[in-house]
């Protein structure tokens, strides 16, 4: 999300889902919707088969790229290189929108400068794509009226994540593909309330809605409607960063909700090794999951069906959770348990209910200065949503961005940190599949679906695995610097040869055993996507 | 827009849509099977036909665009005509049954399925609520019903295999339950209803009109209530301090009064409860013993009348010596069993025709039997008369002719074999009448006369129970209860009342099928039927303790096992059955209902059940994948005659090749039960399934589902289509349609938990003592080490109003800015 904030002022999906309905072209890269967003992925093939041109690029022949009218199979690691090779394309042969460069952006010559160095023969020989499909995707993408682009856990769980969004922000402003019905730069989000846990101050940088902790302004404002004297100046810890503080021995209580670092968070070796050490650990959860063991004291909670609430989803609507069923013995909806311990800490907190709550929200967050839950109705609302007569925001930067002008912040492309060598000689990504969701936990023990997917496995190269002497269904071990991790071969052509996937989702065998914790030094996200690793057949 | 005349009426409409959603726009009504909103149309179910006016030609409207002139009729004769030959011919090629055999059978239409699986899940609360629905009287019937559902119980297809002990689980969920089971009433409207008699029928009726808001006052000439419960089954079947327990419900409801002692033409008045009250119904029984017609009759006792006074008399009677019970039916079977009870003389019974024909329940023949009765089969009396202290029945030998239109074989004397018998004591047990009070009509047969599919006699009188329909069981009786209450319901609201008929597809009884005509998931085992534990009959003759004990729950439970679960998942959803009703179509047209399946259940895949035998072929659920979803997973196979629905070119959706991804749409898709959810079926259908729109769990997408729950458990995911929302096509994924499962599961957390330092292990704590520890051990870090000890990591999977809250508690009580989550994992 730094990166779209970055360049454009506002870190989210810019446009909305239904409006690839009314798509001419899609760019759709380190994005896998038709498993990891299913209904968004059906709604892109239906587009496709109505006259939408769709580029897809990623390492992974995923199922929509049988849809796509060009598929770039790029090494992992080298979107850089490829998105300059595309506009170097498109600036040689003229395809940028002036108009909207001139009225719209700023510091294009830069981009000029940098991108210039990236023909797409050179492009070619970084990416591993052939210079002619760079030129048609370009091509493709430059001349359509309404172009979007889709990304995802792809482009920035990479060191270089924030130069990997700037960079395709840089595309969209080259071809004036934002700030218009059907157009922008749209990171698919993975988790049904990821967003909202980033709108609403889950995040160590900023106050609910984005207000930046290290504003005075803000500061002095939170300090009043909190009620405290004041807050620390500068931002706190992220997550990896919060392990390897506590892993020092600098942080003596962690409080975790719905989380399960051991299994989705880089290195678990060091994970585990931190919370050990960590004096005091409440988890809070709806089951005793991996983390769990490492707690001191466990806390029941409710499930999203459990209670009430709203979710953010990826397009910026809030929409309402209902209660369907009741908990389970004395689990209880988390907002409730953290009222209780902010209560004994002395810290009043008395709701009556989450409407109250969201009531507050609106209060304090601008982007959510209009959302009441008497006004969510049967749709929701899309923020930003600013006051109680605001109708709500179905596409951004219209007209003007978040920050004024869009800002080209073009980059070069550098390799990853971890280098491939004789030991580790293959590039394993991780990432999700269609069948479960995260650490697991809600689907590994939903039985109809771990009984259909029941295994962890490991994605190989056919040419890869005849020369390993491994057939499909073979137990295999994955070896990283940093651990050994035992589990099937699928073997195929999904991936290309030297390159490995492994899903996240399984705790006997977890592939977060294997990477490492080196992070994007903006956006501190860890590079999921490139670890080197050794493969043989056990 | 473009002007077009449906039913005479002119309309402008959009152009380039369909007739079909023109129409519905409008208000018309057209019934259609294969359209569905958000696919395109095909005109493959031929429903919606209509009359173009120009041509003469009937249309599918679905498939016809609108045009500027058009002039178009929905409905008329030779519209529903041909709608009903479509239907016809639908269903004489669907094949599976609605409902379950069971079901159909009990004449009360009880949720037999549903009542057994609570029972298997040790739910007997449950079961007993599910009974009561059409039950009110569960304790006495439990023990008397003759059980009709279980002779259509689809077991019995079994080799050596017993029906389900179906009518043992009314009794177990009655016998436990009883005291603490409250049915739903509504709030009483204020009107009033007279009951004469507190038989099953007066009752049955009295309890149907209060559940409904209505009050009740029964009339009841005896000293206490119970009918034929209390003064005609005797104390070995049905003792009466469980009838007195199954009667103090009745007793407790408040607008439900029993009013004892109180005599028709004595205490009572048709007439005056006419006009005190909004309605009468009328229902005394069958309390007249049929005659003989012989001569000297006048010396026997009536069957009925003997069971009364034995009742009276506590079961305390004096021995009536060598006794002759004259009859086949249950009366009969009942006057045996208790004079073997009362002597120690011999007790015969003469029945005119042979042990087959038999009108009593096989179990009281095979009893009466072991208790010592000897049966004297085509015999019938002649005559009866008294000498020297003696009753001497002259009997004639019979033999049997050709079926009467009973379908028995007709009994004919043989001429000159005429015998004598003598004996201390006659019964005659050969049937009863009922005394209809003398100002009310009645039919040939002497019983109340009611108007034709009704039971209303006149005005605002009804009728109900055996005086209607002449002696029959306690199970007809509350069924006709209900019927009756619905009709008087129906009067008082000013409205016609009519039988409620449902178009029920069934594969036919057992006996005309084999095993490989049902489709099971799981092939059946055969497993032994579990016994009502009886007494021994040497036992049994010397007192009238009930005979029988009620099963164990564990032996319930097990015998639930045994239920094959017949009825169809989708009955209560399935548009080609309500289609059926509405055209009324009891069987097609086209020989009938098909009762061998043509094709095996396809369900090689956790999800998803494919039952080809319920397709009509309309091609929802290929145009929902094609043009929503796009997996291109299924399609038309085998075009032509054998036309299918198959996973495109593969074997079963679950292969390793299909494209199949289990976003269940074409289950929405589905107008019947040929695609349903696996894991739904394997849970079967609850009864009251509720609707919850929520937002799913899942990925970012935010789809709308629809949480369908029971007894608070999701039971499935259904879609929501609606513009503006994430998902407005009704689409899912396999997660949020199936990834419901873990909410009930096991190991789900339920309460606190702290680990002991000592040992490490988890105790469980009370929410004051773990909130209280936490919030101890924080004050204490904070206190030593300041708020930058402390880091904190909310949610993605949990709300806006908690991660608001979390990052509040840590910034403004904590004072850290140390919270994070994984969004960029």
């Amino acid at each position: 999300m730094a990166g779209l904030a970055k360049s454009f002022g506002s870190g989210a999906m810019t446009n909305s889902i239904a409006e690839i309905d009314g798509l001419d072209a899609m760019f759709v890269t380190g994005s896998n919707p038709t498993e990891n967003h299913p209904v968004i992925g059906s709604r892109m093939k239906r587009a496709a088969r109505n006259g939408a041109k769709l580029i897809v690029a990623d390492p992974r022949r995923i199922e929509l790229a049988e849809e796509a009218d060009v598929y770039l199979q790029q090494r992992p690691g080298t979107d850089i290189a490829l998105i300059n090779g595309m506009m170097n394309v498109i600036i040689s042969e003229g395809l940028q929108d002036e108009e909207f460069i001139k009225e719209r952006t700023e510091n294009y010559d830069e981009v000029e400068e940098i991108v210039r160095q990236y023909p797409p023969e050179k492009a070619a020989e970084i990416t591993g794509v052939p210079a002619e499909d760079i030129k048609k995707a370009a091509r493709i993408f430059a001349e359509a009226d309404r172009g979007a682009i889709y990304y995802a856990m792809g482009i920035t769980q990479h060191v270089t994540g924030t130069a990997n969004v700037t960079s395709l922000c840089c595309l969209s402003l080259l071809t004036g593909n934002i700030g218009r019905e059907s157009t922008g730069v749209n990171p698919l989000r993975g988790q049904s309330n990821v967003q909202g846990a980033c709108d609403l101050g889950g995040l160590p940088n900023v106050f609910p809605g984005y207000q930046k902790v290290n504003d005075e302004e803000v500061r002095n404002k939170f300090a009043e409607k909190w009620q405290v004297d004041k807050f620390p100046e500068e931002a706190g810890l992220t997550v990896v960063e919060m392990f390897q503080a506590a892993a020092r021995g600098d942080i003596r209580a962690l409080y975790i909700m719905g989380e399960n670092p051991v299994l989705s968070d880089p290195d678990q070796q060091h994970v585990i090794e931190a919370l050990e050490k960590t004096e005091f650990v409440v988890m809070q959860d709806i089951f005793f999951n991996e983390t769990a063991e490492y707690a001191d004291v466990v806390l029941p909670a409710a499930c999203f069906a459990e209670k009430e609430g709203t979710f953010t989803n990826s397009e910026r609507r809030i929409q309402k959770i209902e209660q369907v069923v009741e908990p389970p013995g004395e689990a209880r909806p988390d907002w409730e348990i953290i009222a209780g311990i902010s209560n004994r800490l002395g810290y009043e907190m008395n709701y009556e209910s989450p409407a109250e709550i969201m009531a507050e929200i609106a209060d304090v967050t601008p982007i959510y200065g209009g959302i009441y839950y008497d006004r969510l109705g049967d749709n929701g609302l899309q923020w930003p949503c600013l006051d109680r007569d605001h109708p709500g925001t179905k596409f951004l930067h219209e007209g003007e961005f978040a920050r004024g002008k869009g800002r080209f912040y073009p980059v070069h492309y550098s390799p990853s940190v971890e280098e491939q060598d004789e030991e580790y000689p293959y590039i394993m990504m991780t990432g999700r599949m269609l069948y479960h969701y995260h650490t697991g936990t809600m689907t590994r023990n939903s039985p109809s679906i771990d009984e259909f997917e029941p295994d962890a496995y490991v994605e190989v190269n056919k040419e890869d695995a005849e020369k390993l002497d491994i057939e499909n269904g073979d137990r295999v071990a994955v070896e990283s610097r940093r651990g050994v991790v035992e589990t099937y071969a699928r073997v195929g052509e999904r991936v290309a040869p030297g390159n490995l996937f492994m899903p996240f989702h399984y705790a006997e065998s977890p592939a977060n055993k294997l990477t490492h914790d080196t992070l994007d030094p903006e956006a501190k996200i860890p590079e999921y996507k490139v670890t080197a690793v050794s493969l043989k057949k056990i | 827009m473009v002007a077009i005349t449906i039913n005479g009426t002119e309309h402008q409409v959009e152009e380039g849509q369909s007739l079909l959603s023109a129409a519905e726009d409008l208000g018309y009504d057209i019934p259609t099977l294969c359209h569905f909103d958000v696919v395109s149309d095909a005109g493959a179910c031929r429903m919606c036909l209509i009359e173009d006016q120009d041509s003469g030609q009937l249309l599918p409207s679905c498939t016809t665009e609108v045009s500027e002139g058009m002039d178009i009729v929905t409905n008329n004769e030779r519209i529903y005509q041909a709608r009903k030959t479509v239907l016809d011919l639908l269903l004489s090629e669907h094949c599976g049954d609605c409902e379950a055999p069971c079901t159909v059978a009990c004449p009360a239409h009880a949720n037999v399925e549903e009542y057994v699986r609570a029972g298997r899940e040790g739910d007997f609360k449950k079961a007993l609520a599910i009974i009561k629905e059409r039950i009110p009287l569960p304790m006495s019937i439990g023990r008397v019903c003759p059980r009709f559902c279980e002779e259509d119980c689809r077991r019995n297809l079994m080799e050596d295999e017993e029906p389900v002990a179906i009518n043992d689980f009314k009794r177990k969920a009655a016998d436990l339950h009883y005291e603490e089971y409250t049915e739903p009433r509504r709030e009483l409207t204020g009107e009033k209803v007279a009951i004469i008699g507190g038989g099953p029928a007066g009752l049955g009726t009295a309890y149907f009109l209060r559940k409904w808001g209505i009050a009740a006052d029964i009339y009841e000439k005896r000293e206490k209530a119970g009918g034929m419960l209390r003064y005609g089954i005797p104390e070995y079947r049905l003792p009466k301090d469980i009838l007195d327990k199954e009667l103090k419900h009745f007793h407790e409801m408040d607008g439900l009064t029993i009013n004892c002692n109180q005599e028709l033409g004595t205490d009572i008045e048709i007439a005056e409860l006419k006009e005190d009250y909004d309605a009468v119904v009328i229902a005394l029984g069958c309390w007249q013993s049929s005659s003989m017609r012989t001569e000297g009759e006048e010396l026997a006792l009536g069957g009925i009348d003997f069971l009364e006074q034995l009742a009276k008399q506590n079961f305390e009677m004096e021995d009536p010596g060598e006794t002759i019970v004259v009859g086949g039916g249950n009366t009969a079977m009942d006057c045996v069993r208790s004079t073997l009870r009362l002597t120690d003389s011999d007790v015969h019974c003469y029945y005119r025709r042979t042990e087959k024909q038999m009108p009593a329940e096989q179990i009281e023949i095979d009893e009466a039997r072991e208790e010592g009765c000897n049966f004297e089969f085509l015999s019938q009396p002649v005559s009866l008369r008294k000498e020297d202290g003696k009753l001497v029945l002259e009997c004639i030998k019979m033999e049997l002719g050709e079926p009467d239109e009973s379908g028995r074989r007709r009994p004919i004397p043989i001429e000159g074999s005429e015998f004598e018998v003598t004996a201390d004591t006659v019964i005659a047990a050969i049937g009863q009448n009922t005394i209809a009070p003398d100002s009310i009509p009645t039919n040939d047969w002497g019983d109340v006369a009611v108007k034709e599919d009704s039971y209303q006699v006149e005005d605002n009188v009804f009728a109900a129970g055996d005086c209607v329909t002449g002696p029959a069981t306690v199970v007809e009786a509350v069924a006709a209860a209900r019927k009756a209450a619905l009709n008087v319901e129906c009067f008082l609201q000013g409205e016609e009342y009519s039988e409620e008929k449902q178009t029920n597809v069934n594969q036919g009884h057992w006996e005309s099928l084999s095993m490989e005509d049902l489709d099971f998931l799981e092939e059946p085992t055969p497993q032994e039927r579990v016994e009502l534990p009886t007494e021994k009959a040497e036992k049994r003759v010397t007192n009238f303790c009930e005979v029988t004990e009620t099963i164990s729950a564990e032996g319930m439970e097990k015998e639930g096992e045994r239920c094959f679960e017949c009825s169809c998942t989708s009955k209560t959803d399935c548009e080609l059955r309500d289609l059926a009703t509405r055209f009324e179509i009891e069987e097609p047209f086209y020989g009938g209902f098909r009762s061998s399946s043509g094709a095996e259940l396809e369900a090689d895949n956790p999800f998803l059940v494919h039952d080809d035998d319920k397709c009509i072929l309309c091609g929802r659920c290929v145009r929902v994948d094609h043009e929503v979803q796009c997996s291109d997973a299924i399609d038309f196979a085998n075009r032509g005659f054998d036309s299918r629905i198959a996973a495109a070119l593969k074997e079963d959706l679950g292969s390793e090749d299909s494209s199949c991804v289990f976003c269940g749409q074409c289950v929405e898709a589905c107008p019947t039960g040929a695609l349903e959810y696996k894991p739904f079926i394997t849970e079967r259908l609850e009864l009251d399934v509720e609707s919850t729109e929520t937002t799913c769990g899942y990925c970012g997408v935010g789809c709308k589902l629809d949480f369908k729950t029971a007894d608070n458990k999701v039971v499935k995911v259904g879609s929501v289509y609606r513009e503006g929302i994430p998902n407005p096509d009704g689409e899912a994924c396999v997660k949020g349609r199936f990834g419901y499962e873990f909410i009930d599961h096991p190991d789900r957390l339920t309460k606190p938990l702290i680990k002991d330092k000592e040992s490490g292990e988890f105790q469980e704590a009370s929410w004051e003592e773990a909130l209280d520890y936490v919030a101890d051990n924080f004050q204490r870090i904070k206190d030593e080490s300041g708020a930058e000890a402390f880091g904190s990591l909310c949610s993605a999977r949990c709300s806006n109003e908690e991660n608001y809250l979390i990052q509040k508690l840590m910034r403004a009580a904590i004072g850290t800015h140390t919270i994070d989550h994984c969004a960029r994992l």
